[in-house]
């Protein structure tokens, strides 16, 4: 480690690497911690946690008795085993007993982006409330027609405060906290959804993905969703190779190809309509039906005769990585793939799961620098992989039922995750600082003066 | 064609050399070469090419084997494609090409996401074709694409053989559909119009290609189909069925794990393929998972 800064020092590593170095290190170390705890009050399996995106000190969970429950993740509660253990209970609940609580299981569990002074849940019963964390009350509530599955809010909003929501009805609602009314809804998916997350990227884009399998890319200034990932249309590689031109065929089979190739759905869907028109030998009357059916929809919702699926079942998790550039879907199908969002395309990296539940949605998250993904599979078996190769670095074992999400708190390096056992579990890095600072001294200690 | 010669061959050579009276005439050859090879494979998955030059040259000794690899120039997933389907068990009373699900090239290379992406090279290529099967979670078969196209004719030969009439959009079909559309499925309206390219088609026509078993409707979508592998119905039959047996074969012994060289000697009731095809399907898709002891490969069914 003196080594280490030594380089740093004298400008040997850059001042990323050096953090990187040992942020990685910690990571690869994780365990379950001995050394913190969480006491989770919920009486239901635990659906949702989100770390506050201000300061990384608030854990918001949600579960599936109606609680929800804020916890301090850096200062502990009380103390035990002679100030070892640090023991956290959770700072306020709002459960069932609250005069405005939900009735049934909250299925998703949200900070406000820009502070922590309102938290979002998403709930069974239909219902989407928005409370003040100081006072614990719920200050807005919008009614949606099925229910909530996930909920999300775009961290980089500047100029809109709008929640996504998406339930099992197959449109996603946009509500707005300023006004308290629905702002739009967008239709494209044909069954309900399961995953909501805005992009890292642009404070506009929504994406979605749904039980038919279907990941959607919204701009919600527009209507209609811009792309449709299909799991077919791949790229080798971190970014798509420079296009070829494809040898013309027969007109249609060109006109085919290049859907196949093509990043627009939009336009493909438009020209296979002309195509099939100047094309002699198509019959006649299933050309025309085609035109009619498709004069009569709106340019913008052509995208919803685009049946392309991501995943051979529904689309249970989402997660964008945080430089925008890649998105992560876990699906019911016990798949988790890779899309590029500039291209659209499946990047066919092989993340070797077991399992992947298929009745919930699951809540993956990403570190940035050694480039890991969390992963909760099955039951108790909760994996860490290396994003670009795939393959499993850890498994962490310690749930006694199916592990329902993870977040990552890229400050410390700690792993929070929550399961249907009721327990949220910490995975901190094991080792103390000492030993951090120790390891590489052993190998230094040379007695090259003695005889 | 060449494959049928060089077993007759490997045949005779084997006989001789066995010691064990292992006389099923169906599964002679290969099973009595998949020993060895089977435990060379569990060490290095590449030598596994010259298992496929043992069986054309017969008369080369399994030691002699290694020194060839070096004149294969296949990708690693290539070369795995043609030595299982080299492997492939002969069936005797249905004509089944041979095809190799994708579980087991998983657990026969090691990077996984270089399968996907040599078998996604291979596919543009048209070397290869992937169908989806419906047996399980995420069952893909692959199978050669000249494999494929000979049973379609089969197909067509014995559609012929019944007086069928309108035979010709089986060469339409080969000859628009299969050649421009490599995904495994294909949407109702697009078949219709890639027919269409050579005169016109109803919805008839379409008809005869699902009774023939290149077709098959999608369950959740009705405006989709898959594409499939003539009559072959049976085996995704037996797979399934088979699987199920060889895990409650292992979950049945006490510490739930058997030696592999006792697995191979075990025929299966259920199902028509051996069992070493099932094992390497089985250990891709996790459900087993092979350990080296002192004694030999142990295959030890996984929790999870």
């Amino acid at each position: 480690m003196w080594e280490a800064i030594k380089d740093r020092e004298t400008g040997r590593i850059r001042s990323n690497s050096f953090a990187n170095r040992f942020k990685s290190r910690r990571i690869l170390s994780l365990q379950l911690s001995n050394r913190k705890d969480f006491v989770s009050p919920h009486r239901g399996s635990v659906n949702s946690l989100q770390v506050d995106l201000t300061e990384g000190r608030y854990l918001l969970s949600g579960a599936a008795d109606g609680s929800a429950a804020v916890f301090d993740v850096q200062r502990a509660t009380d103390y035990e085993a002679s100030g070892l253990i640090a023991k956290h209970k959770c700072i306020f609940t709002v459960d069932k007993q609250h005069e405005n609580g939900h009735k049934y299981a909250i299925s998703s569990a949200i900070w406000y982006p820009i502070d922590t002074g309102l938290f979002i849940t998403g709930s069974f019963d239909h219902y989407l409330k928005v409370w003040d964390t100081n006072t614990a009350q719920a200050v807005v509530d919008f009614k949606m027609p099925g229910k909530v599955y996930r909920t999300a809010m775009s961290s980089m909003a500047m100029s809109h405060t709008l929640i996504a929501a998406g339930t099992e009805d197959v449109q996603v609602r946009l509500c707005d906290i300023a006004s308290g009314a629905f702002s739009h809804t967008l239709s494209g998916h044909r069954d309900g959804v399961m995953s909501v997350e805005w992009s890292t990227s642009s404070e506009w884009v929504l994406y979605t993905g749904g039980c038919d399998g279907a990941i959607r890319f919204w701009d919600i200034r527009r209507a209609g969703c811009f792309r449709v990932l299909d799991q077919s249309q791949t790229q080798l590689g971190f970014r798509p190779p420079i296009l070829k031109r494809t040898a013309v065929g027969s007109k249609l089979s060109s006109v085919a190809k290049s859907s196949l190739g093509g990043q627009n759905r939009l336009k493909t869907l438009q020209s296979k309509q002309t195509g099939s028109q100047s094309v002699k030998g198509s019959s006649s009357a299933k050309a025309s039906v085609e035109k009619s059916r498709q004069k009569r929809i709106h340019p913008g919702m052509l995208s919803t005769l685009d049946r392309a699926t991501a995943h051979y079942g529904a689309v249970t998790g989402l997660k964008a990585t945080n430089d925008g550039m890649y998105l992560l879907s876990a699906g019911s199908d016990s798949r988790i793939r890779l899309w590029d969002i500039e291209s659209g395309r499946n990047t066919l990296v092989n993340f070797e799961t077991g399992r992947i539940q298929t009745n919930k949605g699951i809540q993956l998250d990403t570190s940035d620098d050694p480039a890991l993904v969390f992963v909760p599979c099955m039951k108790t078996v909760k994996v860490a992989f290396g994003m670009w190769s795939g393959r499993t670095t850890l498994m962490l074992r310690g749930h006694y039922e199916s592990v329902n999400t993870c977040c990552f708190n890229s400050n410390d390096q700690e792993l929070y995750t929550s399961g249907s056992d009721r327990q949220i579990l910490v995975w901190s890095p094991g080792g103390t600082v000492e030993d951090e600072m120790v390891q590489d001294e052993v190998a230094e200690d040379k007695d090259n003066w003695s005889d | 064609m060449k494959i049928v010669r060089a077993d007759k061959v490997s045949f005779f050579w084997f006989f001789e050399k066995e010691k064990k009276n292992k006389m099923k005439k169906r599964t002679n050859p290969e099973s009595s070469t998949s020993e060895a090879k089977k435990r060379r494979r569990e060490e290095d998955d590449d030598k596994v090419g010259c298992s496929h030059s043992a069986i054309e040259d017969g008369a080369v000794s399994e030691d002699q084997c290694l020194p060839l690899e070096d004149d294969l120039t296949f990708s690693d997933t290539s070369v795995a494609l043609r030595m299982m389907r080299a492997q492939f068990p002969r069936i005797d009373q249905a004509s089944i090409p041979p095809f190799i699900l994708q579980s087991q090239l998983y657990s026969s290379v090691n990077d996984r996401t270089q399968v996907d992406r040599e078998l996604e090279c291979l596919r543009r290529e048209k070397v290869v074709r992937v169908f989806k099967l419906n047996t399980g979670q995420d069952d893909h078969a692959i199978i050669f694409l000249d494999d494929y196209l000979n049973q379609v004719d089969r197909i067509v030969k014995r559609m012929e053989e019944k007086k069928q009439s309108d035979l010709e959009i089986f060469k339409l079909f080969k000859m628009h559909v299969l050649d421009s559309k490599l995904e495994p499925s294909i949407g109702h309206h697009e078949l219709l119009s890639l027919l269409s390219l050579g005169g016109k088609v109803k919805d008839a026509h379409i008809t005869l290609l699902i009774n023939a078993g290149l077709l098959t409707r999608q369950l959740i979508d009705p405006d989709m189909y898959w594409f499939a592998i003539p009559s072959t119905g049976k085996l995704w039959k037996g797979l399934s069925q088979g699987r199920n047996e060889l895990l409650s074969l292992i979950k049945r012994k006490r510490h739930k794990e058997m030696f592999l060289a006792e697995l191979e000697k075990k025929r299966l009731r259920f199902s028509p393929l051996d069992v070493r095809f099932h094992v390497r399907d089985l250990i891709g898709s996790g459900h087993l998972k092979t350990v080296q002891t002192t004694s030999g490969l142990i295959v030890r069914i996984l929790k999870d």
